[in-house]
């Protein structure tokens, strides 16, 4: 029994420098979080004090149209392009795992906009969109400058341009984890598959995808959680707009908190995103977490 | 049931050669071991009689029929892995299944080759199961099981052993014998382990470096060996191979190393040589005797280097000037390190090569 006490005490001391940063840089700042969402403060107004209002700042979010189709919004975002990222992914992964002259080029040349800051990327995006000289405008209608359109300015359009913008830039690191599951397949099988008679389509179905499960649920996962965090194309491409078309729910806190300087109902909006997020994260691991435990057996 | 016939394989992967000129025949219901060290090109070869790797020249002909257009699962032919390549998401029975279902059998026939199978392999409380619950015997015996259902006409195995542990493959390798003698049907087994070529094998192709070095029995290999890779890739230990130059004299030969030199009672069967020519002189271990059991018989002198007991035998590693020499003497004989002994061999068991190939020769 002293054995397993005095390694229990060996573990938490070299795991205390990782708790110590985790807690001084993330449980902090939250805790710090949700005790400023229980005050009312106006940044602008500091002769009001910062008085304790209790969950005040909840019930105002709870009543919130604004709120409420910003969560739309962010849920619509989030279903559309991580479905979208994960069939590109797949696709992009399935390309990159043949054997091809100039493989290597092509799997560095696939992450480059995975590896563009966001905010480049976005000024990229909103270029592209622009009603004069964008690259969409000239796609679609040539030189016939008297029908281009303001992209952007149109509520669906708009929402479907910063959908394209985080696919383009996150289907390759989708892509890039699925190809983690697709390597750990043993070429045997396929062989085994072609001696059954499986075409390239049972092969895909009956082989590839039921065994590419954990990999797809980690991309999944990840996809999930870092496009409801979007903020920064937003926040360039759009600022929310046209109207609230593509106002997510960071984009609303943001602006609460610092366009408008209510920290308190801003910091209620923030830490409704975090607990969304934290939601999401105990789901996903409970439902991956024994199939990611599984390895490919053969 | 159908014999395989290989004309002319070549295989070049970009600049590579990995086969060149194999050609061979395997009888019906033969069984064929392709053997060789890992790289030269048996299980290419293989996954060409497969249709899964296409040759670069050359054919494939299956019962008498060119198979070299048709897809893997148009050949008729069944594969083991060496990794068994059971689907791990499926159970025994789905695994067992598999083929047939891609073939649109009727399901009644299915169950009853999967019956039919697991009888036969003793896997019938396993159907249930999937592979990661197996052991490594288990997994092999449903991997076979996969192949069986099939009905194929060519039975194709690729290392299916070498995952095993020691005692586990010596009783696989009894059980695919049986089951080759039950089945009658062809099979072609490739494996770097002579001893699985040995007891397995009623025709082996030794391989080496893409080309085939000889074909023949078990016994033919071992007894006869046409070249000196044959002859120091089979038998444990291996044959002792001296290098050095021979000349036929009156009526006899002599074999000059370096350092020293044997006069060997024989004859090349092709006449005389003018001049000492470079060749190597093979003995095998159990060909070397402790004491002159005929005459005539050549005599070798040495200093023992080591002795090693194995219970049942013991073996002599001799220093002769220089060289190492290997025998492989009864338990019963005592030797001690640094004792000067001479051996001897029969010139009947001799082997010797010539410019790469066997030397035929008569005995005075």
């Amino acid at each position: 029994m002293r054995r397993i006490n005095s390694e229990q005490s060996y573990g938490w001391l070299i795991t205390c420098p990782a708790l110590l940063v985790v807690a001084a840089f993330a449980l902090y700042p939250a805790l710090e979080s949700f005790v400023l969402s229980l005050h009312r403060i106006y940044l602008g107004l500091p002769a009001l004090g910062s008085p304790f209002v209790g969950i005040e700042n909840y019930m105002l979010l709870l009543q919130d149209p604004v709120a409420r189709q910003a969560f739309g919004v962010t849920f619509g975002f989030v279903a559309l392009s991580t479905l979208l990222e994960l069939v590109l992914g797949l696709a992009i992964a399935l390309v990159i795992h043949e054997r091809f002259p100039g493989r290597g080029w092509v799997r560095a040349a696939v992450l480059i906009p995975w590896a563009i800051p966001t905010v480049v990327a976005s000024q990229m995006w909103r270029f592209i969109f622009n009603d004069q000289y964008g690259l969409a405008n000239l796609l679609v209608f040539g030189e016939h400058v008297s029908h281009y359109l303001p992209w952007l300015a149109y509520p669906e359009w708009a929402f479907l341009a910063i959908v394209l913008a985080d696919v383009w830039k996150t289907s390759s690191f989708a892509g890039l984890l699925l190809l983690a599951g697709l390597q750990v397949i043993p070429e045997e099988l396929y062989d085994a598959a072609r001696i059954d008679g499986a075409s390239t389509w049972q092969r895909f179905r009956t082989i590839t995808l039921p065994l590419l499960k954990p990999a797809l649920l980690t991309a999944l996962l990840f996809r999930t959680i870092d496009a409801f965090r979007v903020f920064d194309l937003v926040f360039v491409m759009t600022q929310g707009g046209p109207g609230d078309a593509t106002q997510v729910i960071q984009f609303y806190g943001y602006k609460t908190l610092f366009a408008e300087g209510q920290v308190g109902y801003g910091t209620a909006i923030s830490m409704a995103v975090f607990v969304t997020i934290l939601v999401l994260s105990f789901l996903y691991i409970r439902t991956i977490g024994s199939t990611l435990l599984t390895r490919v057996h053969s | 049931m159908a014999d395989l016939v290989l004309t002319g394989i070549d295989k070049t992967f970009g600049h590579q050669r990995v086969l060149q000129g194999i050609s061979l025949k395997a009888d019906d219901g033969e069984f064929v071991v392709l053997l060789g060290p890992s790289g030269c090109g048996k299980s290419t070869l293989l996954r060409i009689i497969a249709g899964l790797e296409q040759q670069t020249s050359g054919s494939v002909l299956i019962g008498g029929q060119c198979v070299d257009a048709l897809p893997p699962h148009r050949r008729d032919i069944a594969m083991v892995f060496q990794n068994y390549a059971l689907y791990p998401h499926l159970t025994v029975r789905e695994n067992l299944a598999f083929g047939l279902r891609m073939r649109k059998t009727p399901s009644d026939i299915i169950e009853a080759r999967i019956a039919e199978a697991a009888e036969l392999l003793e896997i019938a409380d396993l159907l249930d199961r999937r592979p990661k619950d197996l052991s490594g015997g288990q997994r092999q015996r449903v991997a076979m099981g996969r192949a069986l259902v099939r009905h194929p006409r060519l039975f194709l195995f690729d290392e299916p052993l070498s995952n095993l542990d020691a005692r586990l493959r010596a009783s696989m390798r009894v059980e695919i014998k049986k089951l080759h003698k039950r089945l009658g049907v062809t099979m072609i087994y490739v494996t770097h382990d002579q001893i699985e070529a040995m007891t397995l094998g009623e025709k082996i192709v030794v391989m080496d470096q893409g080309e085939i070095r000889q074909i023949g029995t078990p016994e033919e290999i071992y007894r006869q060996p046409h070249n000196p890779f044959v002859a120091g890739f089979i038998g444990t230990p291996p044959m002792n191979l001296l290098e050095g130059r021979l000349s036929v004299q009156a009526r006899k030969c002599l074999f000059e190393a370096e350092t020293f030199q044997l006069v060997l009672p024989i004859v090349p069967e092709k006449g005389g040589m003018a001049r000492p020519i470079p060749a190597i002189l093979g003995i095998r271990p159990e060909d070397l005797l402790p004491h002159p059991e005929e005459r005539p018989i050549v005599e070798i002198t040495g200093t023992v280097d080591l002795v090693e007991n194995l219970g049942a035998e013991t073996l002599v590693y001799l220093a002769i000037d220089g060289k190492r020499l290997t025998a492989r003497f009864p338990a019963t004989y005592r030797v001690q390190p640094g004792n000067t002994v001479t051996v001897y061999v029969s010139p009947h068991r001799i082997h010797l090569f010539t410019k790469g190939e066997r030397l035929p020769f008569s005995c005075e």
